[in-house]
């Protein structure tokens, strides 16, 4: 089962050497390539097949949805999905999330065997568990200039 | 108040079911809360106990199989099914200001706060949060490349450590000084001459948690986990003669026989540096610290610090944590993304960290306490090995729970703690049900049912009592899962005072023993879920979990078990059971074999032996222990030429388990295999990776 979406931290390049490509002849548009455009990838994660949304209610569900997939949607400008954007979102969605009624805990696609050969579900809170990671996640790069988030 | 008596984490898991089970009588809730608390026997006034937080214990709905309403408190104890909110940071501090008996405690506020600030860092040391790392060191892991990670003392003590052999161990290889043990020994010693003197200061209340915590960290690392940690040889830190003890007054003068923190801090970096040395160049070796001073003079001496800010742990007060998490790397596309920390592992860590810990319900009617230091209490060597610690407990009746148990496993059965739905509807006539025709799945362990099936062969009949004995279970319920699948297969029949066995269960025992998997099968078959199920997996090819028809969820993992034992079905882990009904020829399975390596291997000379087993299951529909034999028979007859390598197993592939018949001494035994470990394929020889060719 492929994740819900990948998560990813990005900083400006530190290229060794400059780079560079041919102009594009062959299409009407000539694209100026700018070195200081380009992004490397320092952080990159995942749930898994966890769904993260499953166990929320309708309006939290669509909160987190919101926050993960549009916020930090890669068509955006790095500047407008900074990682200073990641600790405010959690932090408020956190505070929605301790305010909610209903049990977030639920069954995992992950197993643990008890026993001789019995396999359990491993019981997860997904979305506690889910914002106290990108909240570490926020707190490490937190700092790193010009970071930014792309979840895809 | 029972008496203190050793318990293991393991063995207190029963004793805090039966504490969570009084703590949600009271509740409708799906959720049972406690507060968790922790002690100091010479600083806290006498009886005071510091709040560290509640516990939200989410112990779901029972599966089948559950026993009896514990099984499934264990089962969250265990498997981390929790929510811990901690206090906000002022409100504890409030709070111990009533209950350190320092005089000078208004002074000593800041130093006060550090003693709380151990709280977060039991948190870290646990894994409910990790390190915030220097942005650049976190980057570039989790390591590609063998790396040696030297610790100092205060990553010992903040999490950095445990974080390490966590996330990054084999990979990193850990590296401990002497000076860290040292540092350690002497700000124990500090704290027990202050303890025995009964100087009940904020500093010796510091000087605790850091040595017991800090000793814990090292002794966990040891006994508990499989890190192997390295150690210098004897002697060989350098600058070593400085602090031991010297006549020369020049010497003396200068104070060096007294460890200065700067100084014990030097000698770790020398000790990295001295690694440096002896390793290749290419090999990359790191101080883990959590000092600013010590990094900065890493950095300087040419060396990378794994650096991480301790500050950060101010931030998880007011914070909910929860005891199952997320892993902070993916080392493969396939890999858990989910680890948990059983509840015991916080309450012993606390209880040593601080001296005590216990846990009382809402009411504060029920405590369940744990204790590592005491003026009665002892300690030897083994406690560490088997981390037992001192419990004791009041308001439940684990004594009652733990007697009944005892009862129940001599055969007498105990009244149920919940009455089954047919119970609560009126008792059915006990005959009717036993003729009734059985076309349900059962959950069952299948060494168990082997050893229940050779109690019948023995005996010719079993009562109840008998049977329940035999496979180890607490009650009638359980029991009959294993009596209905013989029943319904006509391989028992129900008798005066039990079951009694049929001519069936004999020709059964006969085609297990002679491991005849072909009869195996056609006699299972007679069992309908059985055979539902193997006519799913014959149509469908793959059955997955979440998908399956002819079982219920709870039992499907026993349908693969005998799927596999019988060599119909491998489970492949992401994948689901495949079909392996194929039966190839010797020149068929040659083709088979050689193309599946091509496709595999791509050009590489050796692959893994149990991406080729699997590949075989998942494209060709052969099973591993067919593949096995004809892989042998093919090469005895030249059509096959064979070589296989030995090497350390990936433990990416620890969950590819396969079921497995054998027979030893003349008696069946199931076995787990995990294909990749290279130990199947060629029973003598380690085979991790092979290569296959064309014979002639």
């Amino acid at each position: 089962m492929e994740p819900q979406f990948r998560f990813s931290v990005w900083r400006p390049a530190r290229l060794i050497r400059t780079l560079d490509y041919p102009v594009n002849t062959c299409g009407d548009e000539i694209f100026v390539f700018e070195p200081n455009r380009l992004q490397e990838q320092i952080y990159i994660w995942d749930p898994g097949p966890n769904d993260v949304f499953a166990s929320l209610d309708k309006e939290l569900g669509d909160e987190f949805r919101l926050f993960l997939l549009e916020k930090f949607d890669p068509g955006l400008a790095p500047e407008e999905r900074s990682i200073a954007l990641l600790g405010e979102a959690v932090g408020d969605l956190n505070s929605k999330l301790q305010k909610t009624m209903t049990t977030p805990w639920a069954d995992s696609q992950q197993t643990v065997l008890q026993g001789q050969n019995d396999e359990v579900n491993l019981r997860v809170n997904v979305p506690l568990a889910l914002l106290n990671h990108l909240l570490w996640i926020a707190k490490v790069f937190g700092h790193v200039p010009r970071a930014s988030v792309t979840v895809r | 108040m029972r008496e203190f008596c050793l318990q293991s984490r393991q063995d207190s898991v029963k004793t805090l079911a039966n504490f969570f089970f009084k703590a949600g009588e009271d509740t409708s809730s799906d959720r049972i809360m406690a507060i968790l608390e922790v002690g100091e026997g010479i600083c806290f006034k006498e009886g005071s106990w510091l709040s560290v937080g509640e516990i939200e214990l989410y112990p779901g709905t029972p599966v089948a199989g559950d026993e009896n309403p514990y099984s499934l408190l264990e089962r969250a104890l265990t498997l981390g099914s929790y929510d811990w909110k901690l206090p906000e940071l002022d409100n504890m501090l409030d709070r111990a200001i009533k209950i350190v008996a320092d005089k000078d405690i208004e002074k000593k506020r800041n130093k006060l706060t550090k003693v709380l600030e151990g709280v977060a860092h039991v948190a870290l040391r646990c894994g409910f949060t990790h390190p915030v790392f220097d942005a650049e060191s976190l980057s570039n892991m989790p390591f590609k490349k063998p790396t040696t990670v030297v610790a100092d003392t205060s990553s010992v003590l903040h999490g950095g450590l445990d974080f390490v052999v966590r996330f990054l161990y084999p990979v990193a290889r850990i590296k401990i000084p002497a000076v860290v043990h040292m540092e350690i020994l002497n700000i124990a010693d500090r704290y027990f001459n202050q303890r025995r003197d009964k100087k009940t200061t904020v500093g010796a209340l510091f000087d605790h948690i850091n040595s017991q915590g800090g000793q814990r960290v090292l002794l966990r690392l040891e006994l508990q986990t499989d890190a192997e940690i390295e150690r210098p040889r004897l002697g060989s830190d350098p600058l070593r003669g400085i602090v031991q003890p010297d006549t020369d007054p020049e010497d003396r003068s200068l104070g060096l026989q007294n460890v200065q923190r700067s100084f014990a801090d030097r000698l770790i970096l020398e000790t990295a540096i001295q690694h440096r040395e002896r390793v290749s160049s290419d090999h990359p070796v790191m101080l883990l610290t959590c000092d600013q001073g010590l990094a900065r003079m890493t950095l300087g001496e040419g060396m990378q610090p794994l650096f991480f800010d301790k500050n950060y742990c101010c931030h998880l007060f007011g914070t909910v944590l929860t005891g199952t998490c997320f892993c902070p790397f993916l080392s493969s596309p396939n890999s858990d993304r989910l680890y948990f920390i059983p509840l015991m592992d916080l309450i012993w860590e606390l209880a040593v960290t601080y001296g005590s810990a216990r846990i009382v319900n809402k009411d504060c009617t029920a405590t369940f306490e744990v204790r590592a230091i005491g003026k009665t209490l002892s300690w030897s060597p083994f406690h560490a090995k088997d981390d037992l610690l001192w419990v004791r407990w009041d308001g439940f009746n684990a004594v009652e729970r733990l007697a009944e148990l005892k009862r129940e496993e001599s055969g007498i059965l105990a009244e149920p703690l919940r009455p089954r739905p047919e119970e609560k509807a009126g008792k059915k006539d006990k005959a009717s049900q036993d003729q009734k025709p059985l076309k349900g799945s059962y959950k069952f362990s299948l060494p168990s049912m082997l050893s229940l099936i050779q109690a019948f062969l023995e005996k010719q009949m079993l009562t109840n009592e008998e049977g329940i004995a035999i496979v180890g279970v607490k009650t009638l319920d359980s029991y009959e899962k294993y009596r209905n699948f013989l029943r319904s297969g006509d391989f028992i029949i129900p008798a005066k005072k039990g079951f009694e066995k049929t001519e069936k269960l004999d020709k059964l025992w006969e085609t297990i023993l002679l491991r005849d998997y072909p009869s195996l099968e056609l006699l299972l078959a007679a069992v309908p879920s059985f055979r539902n199920f193997r006519e799913e997996l014959m149509k469908n090819k793959l059955i997955i979990r979440s998908k399956v028809a002819s079982v219920a969820d709870s039992p499907f993992s026993t349908y693969c078990g005998l799927a596999e034992m019988v060599c119909i079905g491998l489970q492949i882990p992401e994948e689901g059971l495949r079909g392996t009904f194929v039966r190839p020829t010797l020149e068929e399975f040659s083709k088979i074999a050689v193309d599946c390596y091509a496709k595999i291997a791509q050009g590489e000379e050796y692959i893994l032996t149990g991406q080729w087993l699997e590949a075989l299951a998942r494209e060709y529909g052969v099973h591993p222990v067919l593949a096995r034999s004809r892989l042998d028979e093919a090469y005895q007859a030249g059509y096959l030429q064979r070589y296989t390598e030995g090497s350390t197993p990936e433990t990416q592939f620890e969950k590819h388990i396969m079921t497995y018949l054998n027979v030893e001494k003349g008696i069946p035994v199931i076995e787990r295999i995990n294909l990749y470990h290279g130990d199947f394929i060629l029973p003598d020889r380690t085979s991790v990776s092979i290569r296959i060719i064309q014979g002639r």
